[in-house]
């Protein structure tokens, strides 16, 4: 199900970003939006991390929320082998964001269960941390669209 | 200049966040406290009525009652909410940049590719 969102061009290995704010800026950058409508974005990823950070622990995150400014589900994979302060629920630095969008009317529940996917991808992604190892977007896709496949057995 | 329109925009994702989090599939992985999202919206209201927003947050929830939302894009110069095609000098109302639909009163954002 995952394999339809990941895309290589939708995955950043090597993170600029050093602070939580440019974080969310440096993932929404990567989608196909006008300026302002990244910008909007971003105002409401804020406000959603406000209400709790989604920084789930064991260096991953998943900052996600519904918005008006896009019309699919999309999602955005970042990587950063130093790590960010994101205040994740451990304390830890996260090593890997997902980033996921949605439009605020979903009928098909695509988000609710991307998110519930992702979820467990995470905690499995979490217990080797292979993925600091890979350096091709293409490699880390079918990486991850296998072991997220291991998972749906 | 546009900070109003992005308020009210946040404001109603916020609102669409807060109906996911009441969803045990959602709480199962992100327990969010009420209290929580309550606090934020607080404050993007308040933000809102700094900038002279109050009678703004009004309309905004009358036309949540009314239509289930309050703000909608405006896509290839026509209403996303109603359908109307929209006069193609819109005029801006006093609230910085905030525009309404003539036909159904929804508020409605531009985005910068529109206005190109
Ligand atoms: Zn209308």
């Amino acid at each position: 199900m995952l394999d339809q969102l990941l895309k290589p061009e939708r995955v950043v290995l090597d993170l600029k970003a050093r602070t939580k704010e440019d974080v969310l800026k440096e993932l929404v950058d990567v989608l196909d939006l006008p300026e302002d409508k990244k910008e909007i974005l971003l105002v409401t990823l804020k406000k959603r991390e406000a209400i709790g950070s989604t920084g789930m622990g064991k260096g991953i995150a998943i900052p996600h929320t519904r918005s008006l400014v896009v019309e699919d589900v999309h999602l955005v994979i970042g990587r950063s082998r130093e790590g960010v302060e994101f205040d994740a629920i451990d304390g830890k630095p996260v090593h890997l964001f997902f980033l996921l969008v949605a439009p605020p009317q979903d009928p098909g529940t695509t988000y609710l269960l991307t998110l519930g996917r992702i979820a467990n991808l995470a905690r499995k992604l979490a217990r080797t941390r292979d993925y600091l190892e890979i350096d091709d977007p293409g490699e880390f896709v079918a990486y991850l669209t296998r072991l997220e496949q291991e998972e749906a057995q | 200049m546009k900070k109003l329109p992005f308020l009210l925009m946040a404001l109603q994702d916020l609102e669409a966040t807060e109906e996911d989090v009441k969803r045990e599939d959602y709480r199962s992985i992100f327990p969010v406290p009420h209290q929580a999202i309550e606090r934020e919206k607080e404050r993007l209201r308040d933000e809102i009525r700094k900038m002279g927003g109050e009678r703004v947050l009004e309309r905004y929830e009358r036309l949540k009652q009314q239509y289930g939302k309050s703000i909608v894009l405006t896509v290839g110069g026509i209403c996303f909410h109603c359908f109307a095609v929209l006069p193609t000098s819109l005029e801006a109302s006093q609230q910085e940049g905030l525009l309404e639909c003539p036909n159904c009163g929804i508020f409605l954002y531009q985005t910068d590719e529109e206005e190109a």
